[in-house]
C-alpha cells in the first residue's frame, strides 16, 4: 500500500531526526497563534449586543461560537505534543511544512491579490483575460503562440457562456468592456 | 412504482441527460488529471448550475462525482500517477499489469469493477435512504445535534495527516458558519461591519478558494512532470476467467465501499484502501499483490465507486454528508432551494429516484466513455501546467463572481485560497473544514433547539436512547485515532529496539 509505504517512510524519517524534546517548536508557535486568535474572537463575542427580552430566553448568540472557540483552543493545546502522539503521521506533516515555499508561490499570491484589487476597476472581462495571460507568463511560459490563442479562445468561451448564456452581469469597468 | 417512474421521468429529458453526460466527461477528465480532484471540479462547476433546475444541477454534479472517482484509475494504470486519491491503491497492481503489456485488460477490469460497485451501491441507496429517512423523521433536535456531532467526530479518522488537525479544521469550519446574522436573535456575529457578511460567509467562493486556489498556489513551485507512459491499446473487457476470479472480490468490496460511504465523513479514498487490503486478506495469492493481479485492481475500484452511492445515503436521508464531494453537492442543493434530509424524501420521494437514475446513467456513461476514450484521457496529462492551471484560475475567478456578481466574493476566494495553502503546509486539509462549514448550521440550529427543550441540560438530552447512542459513537470514533496512536508508538519502540539491537 502507498499509505503503508508512506507510513513506513515516515516512521523511518521520524526515527532518524525526530524532535527529541517534549514540545515541537513550530507547532508550539502555531498553537499559540491559534489560542491567541480564539482568545481574540472570544473577546469579540463579548461585544455582541444583548438580544431583546423575549429573544434572550433562547440560547444566546455568543454561546455556540464560544463553545467552538474553547474546543479549538483545547485541541490546539495538543499540537505541540503531536509529534509524540502521532508518531506515524507527524513526519509527513513536518515534511510538508519544511518544503520551501518558493518565490513563484509568493509572486502568484501577490499577483492574485493585486488582480482582485484592481478587478472592479478594470472590469470582469479584463480581469479574466489578465489571469489567463498573466499566470502562464508568471510561471515561465514563453511560447506566445500558445498563450495568445489559448487566452483568446478560452476566455472568449468562458465569457460568452457566463455573460450571454447564463446571464451573469459583468462589471464593465473603466474601459466599458461588456458583451451585452 | 409510480414514484420510481416519476423520478425516472424527471431525468428522462434530453437536456438533463445531456448535462449528466457533460458532468461525466468533466468528471473522467478531472479524475484523470493529477492535481485536479472531484471536489475541486464540483466546486468549480456549482456556479455553472445557477440557471439550471435543481434536478438538472444535482444530476450533473452527481454524474461528475461518480465519474471523477473512476477517472483517476485511467492515469493510475497508464502512467502510475493516480489522477485522484481514491485511485492510489489501483496503481499498485494496475500499473505493473499495464507495464506487462496488459494495459487494456487492466483498464477493462477497473471499468467493470467500478461500474459494478457503483450500481450495487445505488441499489443499496434506493433501499436504505427511505428507511433511514423514515427513522430520521422521528428525530428531535437533540438526536439531530448528537448525530451531527458524531459526523464531526468522524473527521478525526478520515484520511489525512492528523486527527487533531482534522478536528481543529472541522471546528474552524463550524465556527466560520456562525459568521453573519444569528437567525434566532437577529444579532450580528463576527461581521466586523462588512455588509456582505450579514448573510454569512459566501459558500461557493470559500469552496473554490480552498480546493482550487490553494492547490494552484501549491502547484506554483512544482515543475512540469514528465510521466512514463505505458502504451495503451483498446480497452479489453474482462474475460470469463477474469470475471470468475474477481467476482467475490468485487461483491465484497462493493459492500465494504457502500458501508464506508454511508459513514459520515468517510469517503472513497478510505474505501479504496480498505477494498485493496480486504482483497489481499481474502486472496490465496497474497504474495502476488503488487505485481499486477486482477484482484488488486478490482478490490479498490469496486470499493471506491461503491462509496459514491453509499455517501449519498446519509446526504439525502439525513442531510449529513457522507464525503467531501457529497458535502459540496449538499451545499449545491441548499443553494438551489432544496433542504436535504428526511423531509425532502418524505415530501418529494421522487427526488431520490431521480438521483438514482442520474447516477445510474452516469455509471453506464463512464463505462462507455472509459472504454472509448481511456487512451485519449491519459493523453490529457500532456497539457502543460502553464495552460491547465491558468484555466483553473479563470474558472475560479468567474465561478466565485457569478453567484452574486460581486468582487467581494472574489476577495473571499483569494483569501480562502491563501489561507488554504498555508493550512495544507501545516497539515490541515480543506476537506474537514468544508465538512464543518456544511454541518455547522445543522449543529447550531439543533443545539440551540435542544438546549431550550431540555432546559440547558446535556444530561437531560442523554435520557433519550438515540442521543446516548450517538454520543457513544462519537466517543468511539474519537477513541479510534487514540488507539492507532498508541499502536504506532508501540511499533516505534519495537523499531527502535530492533535498530539498537542491530
Amino acid at each position: 500500500m502507498n499509505q503503508d509505504a508512506n507510513g513506513q517512510d515516515a516512521r523511518e524519517a521520524g526515527l532518524q531526526d525526530g524532535p527529541k524534546g517534549l514540545l515541537d517548536g513550530p507547532d508550539t508557535i502555531l498553537a499559540l497563534v491559534l489560542i491567541a486568535l480564539c482568545g481574540l474572537l472570544y473577546w469579540v463575542s463579548a461585544g455582541f449586543p444583548e438580544p431583546g427580552l423575549f429573544l434572550g430566553e433562547n440560547v444566546l448568540p455568543e454561546h455556540f461560537p464560544r463553545l467552538l472557540l474553547v474546543a479549538i483552543g483545547v485541541l490546539a493545546l495538543l499540537l505541540p505534543f503531536e509529534h509524540r502522539l502521532e508518531v506515524d503521521r507527524w513526519p509527513l506533516i513536518r515534511k510538508a511544512r519544511r518544503a520551501p515555499i518558493g518565490a513563484s508561490t509568493f509572486v502568484t499570491m501577490g499577483s492574485l491579490l493585486i488582480l482582485v484589487g484592481i478587478g472592479e476597476w478594470i472590469g470582469t472581462i479584463l480581469t479574466i483575460v489578465i489571469a489567463a495571460v498573466g499566470l502562464p507568463l508568471l510561471w515561465g511560459e514563453r511560447r506566445l503562440m500558445l498563450i495568445i490563442p489559448y487566452a483568446a479562445i478560452f476566455t472568449g468561451i468562458v465569457t460568452y457562456l457566463f455573460s450571454i448564456v447564463l446571464s451573469v452581469y459583468f462589471e464593465p469597468g473603466v474601459f466599458g468592456l461588456t458583451l451585452r | 412504482m409510480e414514484l420510481m417512474l416519476t423520478g425516472f421521468g424527471m431525468v428522462a429529458d434530453p437536456a438533463i441527460i445531456g448535462v449528466i453526460l457533460l458532468g461525466v466527461i468533466i468528471g473522467v477528465l478531472v479524475g484523470a488529471l493529477p492535481g485536479l480532484s472531484s471536489p475541486m471540479a464540483i466546486a468549480l462547476l456549482i456556479p455553472f448550475t445557477i440557471s439550471m433546475t435543481p434536478i438538472a444541477a444535482i444530476a450533473m454534479l452527481a454524474g461528475l462525482y461518480c465519474a471523477g472517482t473512476f477517472g483517476g484509475s485511467i492515469t493510475a494504470i497508464l502512467i502510475n500517477a493516480p489522477g485522484a486519491p481514491p485511485a492510489a491503491a489501483t496503481a499498485l497492481d494496475g500499473y505493473p499489469m499495464a507495464k506487462r503489456g496488459e494495459a487494456g485488460r487492466a483498464l477493462g477490469l477497473a471499468t467493470i469493477s467500478s461500474v459494478t460497485g457503483g450500481i450495487l451501491s445505488l441499489l443499496i441507496l434506493l433501499l436504505a435512504a427511505p428507511l433511514l429517512a423514515r427513522i430520521a423523521i422521528t428525530f428531535t433536535s437533540a438526536e439531530y445535534f448528537a448525530l451531527a456531532l458524531f459526523a464531526l467526530s468522524m473527521l478525526a479518522s478520515i484520511s489525512g495527516k492528523s486527527s487533531i488537525r482534522n478536528l481543529i479544521a472541522g471546528f474552524v469550519g463550524v465556527f466560520l458558519s456562525t459568521i453573519g446574522i444569528h437567525l434566532t436573535t437577529g444579532v450580528e456575529r463576527f461581521t466586523f461591519g462588512v455588509n456582505e457578511l450579514y448573510d454569512g460567509l459566501p459558500f461557493v467562493p470559500v469552496l473554490i478558494g480552498l480546493f482550487a486556489v490553494a492547490e494552484l498556489l501549491r502547484q506554483a513551485r512544482v515543475g512540469e512532470t514528465v510521466f512514463e507512459r505505458v502504451r495503451a491499446n483498446v480497452m479489453k473487457l474482462p474475460s470469463r476467467g477474469d470475471i470468475r476470479r474477481i467476482k467475490y472480490t468485487v461483491l465484497r468490496s462493493s459492500g465494504l465501499g457502500t458501508f464506508i460511504g454511508i459513514l459520515p465523513a468517510e469517503g472513497a479514498t478510505v474505501a479504496a484502501i480498505m477494498g485493496y487490503n480486504e482483497a489481499r486478506r481474502w486472496s490465496d495469492r497474497k504474495e502476488e499483490f503488487g505485481t499486477g493481479i486482477p484482484e488488486g485492481i478490482a478490490g479498490p475500484e469496486a470499493a471506491n465507486n461503491a462509496a459514491t452511492g453509499g455517501a449519498m445515503v446519509p446526504t439525502l436521508a439525513l442531510g449529513i454528508p457522507g464525503s467531501v464531494s457529497t458535502a459540496l453537492i449538499l451545499g449545491a442543493m441548499v443553494m438551489h432551494g432544496l433542504k436535504p434530509g428526511p423531509y425532502l424524501l418524505e415530501n418529494q420521494p421522487q427526488f431520490l429516484y431521480a438521483i438514482f437514475a442520474a447516477m445510474l446513467i452516469a455509471n453506464l456513461a463512464f463505462m462507455a466513455i472509459g472504454i472509448a476514450g481511456a487512451k485519449l484521457f491519459s493523453q490529457l496529462t500532456l497539457i502543460p501546467r502553464t495552460i491547465l492551471w491558468p484555466s483553473v484560475l479563470v474558472f475560479a475567478i468567474i465561478g466565485s463572481y457569478a453567484h452574486s456578481s460581486s468582487f467581494f466574493d472574489i476577495w473571499v476566494m483569494a483569501i480562502a485560497g491563501i489561507v488554504g495553502y498555508f493550512m495544507l503546509r501545516f497539515g490541515f486539509g480543506p476537506a474537514p473544514l468544508i465538512m464543518g462549514l456544511v454541518l455547522g448550521p445543522i449543529v447550531e440550529e439543533n443545539f440551540s433547539k435542544a438546549m431550550i427543550i431540555h432546559d440547558n441540560s446535556i444530561l437531560s438530552m442523554m435520557e433519550r436512547p438515540l442521543v446516548l447512542l450517538f454520543f457513544g459513537l462519537t466517543i468511539l470514533s474519537l477513541a479510534g485515532p487514540v488507539r492507532s496512536a498508541i499502536k504506532a508508538r508501540r511499533n516505534k519502540k519495537v523499531l527502535l529496539a530492533t535498530k539498537e539491537g542491530e
